[in-house]
């Protein structure tokens, strides 16, 4: 494979707009290829000589560098077969854009092996010139490229949070509960909705009888009605006829099945907060 | 399958900062050989998107910005639409976004000659190209475009920042995770668009098939105040109401988390259309 071997070479096997392209692509999101610095003749200009040589060398070096340490993120994940269950998971997908290679464990093998081999003679090349260029970023006036901001670490879901629930008081499904989530929320019948009241009340409409929406922002919940739909929807007493707040054990019923709102999220608590508490 | 056409939706918050240094351009190539800012609902055949997100001081970074996403938008679409019937969007894409990434550079050259004071001023690029046969893209700098699909989150170009080349020294026992998590350095650029040679370019080989249910996010670091896993929540709790809904929730998004120094963020959100007997 063309590519590995670029790889190999620290990407500097020679790549020319729009033929080669590094194996690493695979799906890690990191660079394909590296042109050479010589290629197309118009980009070059003239170096101003009021730039700081020494800050250009030091960035140099750390471009120089720097294919040789980039590792392979994404497949790790993709590789194990957890997150790939479909014939073109993401990762795939764009690994197949980014890149000539089709197989993509194997891709990740290499790239794994790759590194393996590269990580000792890496170590020496590398720390020294970015330290470099951390240095002279701090003085030199093109401070530009220090391109600082926290970043916020959250932890990772497991599934879509729950932000409240709907809990079938009356009905086909007494005493079942259906989970909402952050954003919109179709209730119907059919499995297909997000939320689904599937328990054999036939006068619930297949899809989109309404919408429950749960906005992070305001932290409130708004029920839509879906007025396409003939069939019956009450809040409590009333026919909404255009979106309106949902508070706290309000009475849903829709057909022949009365659901109670319970939230999770709002004033209290927002997965948001999360967050701001860990960082 | 064949996306029939597209749900563009976009927006930019200037976040902390005191101006917005991040310029995007969303176009509709039409079928009559026209580069027109897209209007209205849509959804459009082909669409090309350049985002960019400047740096330098003073107002460089806009003028960096704005002449990289003008000049990419002008000379890309052109040779997109000269490009003879029937011949394929992507095969175009390969030579008319290199040359447009070219123009561009060359017109921030040709800017910094005659503003001196404006020395280092540059821009990254997010160039691309939603057309029947799928997403092509030219990428160089850090800002970044998301594929989401099947509940699951990819970074589609390459980050042209150090932050890969931390995390792998973090991989390889040189840093702790945490250590390589907190660098300043993660926001470092190896590339961009300044005026002088582009090191590292990265551009599709081929196009990226987009299917149902697809989200393609692209947007500039400003972004990256949210979790990948906070980005694909969003995206997708907002899909059924549309790119619009999809790109203001992310941007309110951005705005809740309340991050001191918050970046410019920008976002152009792009949801594929199919006919549903395809």
């Amino acid at each position: 494979m063309a590519g590995i071997t670029a790889k190999q070479n620290g990407g500097r096997g020679g790549s020319l707009l729009g033929s080669l392209r590094d194996a690493l692509a695979a799906a890690s999101g990191e660079e394909s290829r590296r042109l050479k610095t010589d290629a197309p003749a118009q980009l070059t200009r003239e170096p101003n000589a009021a730039i700081d040589e020494a800050h250009v060398a030091a960035m140099k070096d750390v471009t120089d560098a720097l294919p040789q340490a980039v590792p392979p993120t994404i497949p790790a994940s993709a590789a194990a077969g957890s997150s790939v269950k479909t014939a073109q998971p993401a990762t795939a997908a764009v690994a197949a854009a980014r890149g000539d290679q089709t197989a993509v464990a194997d891709l990740t093998l290499e790239a794994g092996e790759t590194r393996k081999l590269k990580s000792s003679a890496v170590r020496k090349t590398r720390t020294e010139p970015v330290a470099a260029a951390i240095a002279d970023t701090d003085t030199a006036p093109r401070t530009q490229i220090v391109r600082g901001k926290p970043k916020l670490q959250r932890g990772d879901f497991e599934q879509d949070p729950v932000v409240g629930w709907l809990v079938i008081i009356g009905g086909p499904g007494l005493g079942s509960y259906r989970p909402i989530f952050e954003g919109n929320n179709a209730v119907g019948r059919s499995e297909s909705n997000r939320i689904a009241i599937d328990f054999g009340d036939e006068s619930v409409s297949q899809t989109e009888q309404a919408f429950i929406r749960y906005d992070s922002a305001d932290r409130s919940f708004l029920f839509v009605p879906n007025l396409a739909k003939t069939n019956v929807v009450a809040v409590n007493e009333s026919r909404p006829a255009q979106p309106q707040k949902l508070k706290a054990m309000d009475l849903i019923t829709m057909g022949r099945t009365q659901l109670v709102f319970v939230p999770f999220c709002g004033a209290d608590f927002d997965w948001g907060d999360l967050g701001e508490i860990k960082s | 399958m064949t996306p029939a056409g597209f749900d563009v939706g976009h927006g930019a918050i200037l976040g902390a900062r005191e101006a917005q240094e991040d310029e995007f351009r969303v176009s509709e190539l039409t079928s009559d050989g026209a580069v027109s800012p897209i209007a209205g609902d849509g959804p459009f055949t082909r669409v090309l998107v350049a985002l960019a997100d400047g740096m330098g001081g003073h107002a460089a970074g806009e003028v960096a910005a704005e002449i990289t996403s003008r000049v990419f938008t002008e000379v890309a679409g052109d040779k997109l639409c000269d490009a003879p019937a029937g011949s394929d969007d992507a095969e175009t894409w390969q030579a008319s976004s290199s040359d447009a990434l070219a123009a561009a550079n060359r017109d921030v050259a040709d800017y910094v000659k005659a503003h001196p004071n404006c020395d280092g001023m540059g821009a990254t690029l997010i160039g691309a190209l939603f057309s029947p046969s799928g997403l092509s893209w030219i990428s160089i700098g850090d800002s970044p475009m998301f594929l989401i699909r099947n509940r699951e989150i990819a970074r589609v170009n390459a980050d042209h920042s150090l932050a890969p080349v931390l995390d792998d020294m973090a991989r390889a026992g040189e840093l702790t995770r945490e250590a390589a998590r907190r660098d300043p350095r993660r926001h470092m650029l190896r590339a961009a668009i300044t005026g002088e040679t582009l090191d590292l370019v990265d551009q599709s080989a081929r196009p990226l098939e987009l299917a149902p249910d697809d989200i393609v996010i692209c947007a500039s670091d400003g972004i990256e105040t949210l979790a990948d896993d906070e980005i694909m929540r969003v995206a997708v709790g907002y899909r059924a109401d549309g790119a619009k809904a999809v790109a203001e929730a992310l941007l309110r998004s951005v705005e809740n988390a309340n991050v001191e120094r918050q970046d410019n963020a920008s976002v152009v959100v792009v949801i594929p259309w199919f006919r549903r007997d395809a």
